[in-house]
Parts: C-alpha cells; structure tokens; sequence
C-alpha cells in the first residue's frame, strides 16, 4: 500500500483550476447551444493557428458554391443532351441517306433513262452528297467536342495536303469557274493527320468556293515562317475575292453554327459547321487558325499556322 | 448612469472573425454597455483573426467572438456575441453574479 501525500495548499489550488476549467467549458457550451459563435481558433501542430467558422458565419459562402455546383451540373447536363442529339441526328441522318446512295447508284446503271430522269437523277445524287456531307460534319463537330477524335500523326509534306484537297475541291471550283491559283514553292513538312487537315484545307477552298460569286479568285498559298518566338511554322492561307465578312463578325465565324449576315440563306451555305471543325482539327494540330477581311465585298483569307517539322 | 469602477480605464480586446454577423453584433452590444456602464472610459479593440489568426496566442482565444477584459486586472474573459447583457456584465464584473447556472 502506498499513500499519496497531498499538499493541502497546492489541493486548493488544483480544485480552484478545475472549477475554473469546468466553468470555462460550460460557459462555451452554453454559448455554443445559444448560437452566438461565430466559429473556433484552432492551434497546429506547427504552432500556428487557424480559424474554423461554423453554422451561419459560412452560410452566405456555403449558398454560394452551392450554386455554382447546381449551375455548373445544369451546364454539364445540357452539354451532355445536346452530344447526345447531335449524335443521335447524325446518325439518324446519315443511316438513311447511305441506302438513298446505293438506290440512285442502282437506278443510274440500270440505264435506260428518259435524258430529264437522268438529270433528275444527278440532282438528286448531288443533294444526297450536300447532305451526307453535313450529317458528317455533325458528326464530326459532336465528336470533336467530346474529344473523341484521334490524330493519325504522321511527317507528311502539305504540299500533298493540298492537292488532295484541290482535288477534291475541284467540281466546285470548275462549277462557278473560279480562277484557282497555288503557291507552293517547295515542300514544307508537318507532324499531322494526312486525312485531317486535307479536310480542313478543303473545307476552306469550299468554303472560298461558296463565298465568292462565279469568275472570282482564289489563291491558296503554303510557305514556311517563323513566329514571333522563332519558332518555325507552316502556314496556309485561303485567300477570295468573295463577299468577305462583316468586322464584327469574324471573331464569330469559327462557332458551330454561325452563320450571319450576308451568308444567311446563300445556295448551300450548310449549318456553318465547316470552320468550327477547321479550328478544332487545327489545334488537335497545336495550330492556329484565324481569319481576316476588309468587309463586305472586299474578300476573306483564312490562315492556318502549324508547327513545322524537318523534311 | 450604474457606474461600477471609480473612473478607471477600461481596456476591451474583442477578438473576431470578419464582418460577419455575429461578430458585428458582438461589437454592437459591448459599445451598448460600454457607453451605459463606462462612458467616456473605455476603450475597445478589436482583433480580426481571418486577417491573422496567429493573434489569437496572445490571449489564448478559442471560440470567436470573444471577448477579454485586458484593464482592470483581472484578466477576464467572455464568449458568444454579447447578446445576453446581464451575462456580459457578469463577466466582465461589472455586476456581481446572482447565484450558479444550474
């Protein structure tokens, strides 16, 4: 058995602290249960210290970020049912129109026609191709937003780049008798998708093309440069004679579905989904792309920069 | 006027957090009572600890608001906004205490 001595004086002095503590505590709970704090101090281990609001004090914040989630989680799902439509649209667009191909194909080597069926026939097969076009561009757009286009990267000379597109761009180009001239004066070599950004020099020329009444002129140019910090770039540049673009306009022109001012309504003028699949496919591309006017009636350049790649 | 203390200067620290509304009303109701209790003999302080929470070693704060009688000696200390007068005063001994909370 052992005693344990207590000093009378210090027993006082003990009991005294505890009271003291005791009453502390009661006192912070009773202000605790009445509401009036407004929050804690709370000391570190790094001895410094901080300070924890509570209840009401965070309330006007809490309100705060609570709507900006509600806000952003409203954004999100509208972004989401709007993929969803233009995926859906797409195909439901594109489906059918591959069986319209095959039965015009069907028709037109059935032979036989009366000369005013044939024409109906090439007709209906060049509108067939406007709108295989545009459900893919749809496609293509809904895709590329949902970054689920991948680059086939590739050291490619642009110079094939574009005389793939001018090929391609061709029919439209002959149809309104378009003066097309190139300047190309040596290769000049990108890391790029091939099929991609023949599609995006395309969808320029045709866009040039559509822009810019018959017997216009059209000059597409590559060349290497260098940007301001010395890095070497290539560069392309669509430049019409056509109705150009209103100065306010421009910065508009790369939105899906911009189509303003005097574009409204011209013969085949799309959903004006053709540049903002240009811009997309350009900085998948770590390109630039921009455009340029002198306004109305005074033509349109657009200008593409890449990185340039050693031959 | 229920003056308690002869004319001698009152020193008040009260430690809050902000603009907020607790800590507003904390200063509110000590410049009431101030200005009842003490006229033209107090003064007060007030510490914002979201500007800088190391203040709050000085005086061993825990709960925000809270209140320290720095002059006259004792050190006393009250916490909560100050919305219960008779409590306040009671802390700050300005009133002596009516009996224990149960």
């Amino acid at each position: 058995m052992s005693t344990v001595r207590v000093d009378p004086q210090q027993f006082e002095l003990d009991i005294e602290e505890l009271r003291r503590r005791l009453e502390a505590a009661e006192e912070m709970h009773r202000a605790i249960v009445d509401d009036e704090l407004d929050g804690f101090v709370v000391g570190r281990e790094d001895n410094e210290c901080r300070v924890l609001l509570v209840g009401d004090s965070h309330l006007p914040f809490q309100l705060d970020a609570e709507r900006e989630r509600e806000r952003r989680r409203a954004l999100e799902e509208a972004d989401r049912r709007k993929n969803e439509f233009m995926a859906v649209l797409g195909h439901e667009l594109r489906n059918p129109l591959a069986s319209i191909v095959n039965g015009l194909e069907i028709i037109r080597r059935s032979g036989g026609l009366e000369p005013h069926a044939r024409r109906a026939l090439e007709v209906m097969a060049r509108q067939t191709a406007a709108l295989i076009r545009l459900a893919d561009d749809l496609l293509d757009v809904n895709r590329l937003e949902q970054g689920k286009v991948h680059l086939d990267r590739r050291r490619i000379d642009l110079a094939r780049v574009l005389s793939d597109a001018i090929e391609s761009a061709r029919p439209a180009l002959d149809s309104k008798r378009h003066v097309l001239e190139v300047t190309a004066p040596e290769p000049v070599w990108v890391d790029g998708d091939a099929v991609r950004l023949t599609q995006v020099v395309l969808n320029l020329l045709l866009n040039a093309a559509r822009f810019t009444d018959a017997q216009g002129s059209i000059r597409l140019v590559l060349e290497r440069a260098q940007r301001a910090d010395a890095q070497p770039v290539a560069v392309v540049r669509v430049i019409d004679s056509g109705i150009g673009i209103e100065p306010d306009q421009i910065a508009r022109v790369f939105e899906p579905f911009a189509q303003t001012g005097p574009h409204v309504g011209r013969a085949g003028a799309g959903l004006g989904l053709g540049l903002a699949i240009c811009r997309r496919l350009v900085e998948l591309h770590d390109g630039l792309i921009s455009c340029r006017s002198g306004g109305p009636g005074c033509g349109t350049e657009f200008i593409v920069e890449l990185p340039a790649a050693e031959g | 006027m229920k003056t308690v203390a002869g004319g001698e200067r009152w020193v008040l620290r009260l430690y809050t957090a902000g603009q907020t509304p607790k800590s507003l009303a904390a200063l509110e109701n000590l410049k009431r009572i101030c200005d009842e209790h003490l006229p033209n003999q107090y003064e007060i302080e007030v510490i914002d600890l979201m500007k800088n929470p190391r203040l709050a070693k000085e005086d061993q704060i825990v709960a925000i608001p809270t209140l320290v009688r720095k002059l006259p000696d004792p050190l006393r200390k009250v916490i909560g906004d100050l919305s219960d007068v008779d409590r306040t005063l009671v802390g700050l001994q300005l009133r002596p205490a009516t009996g224990r909370r149960p």
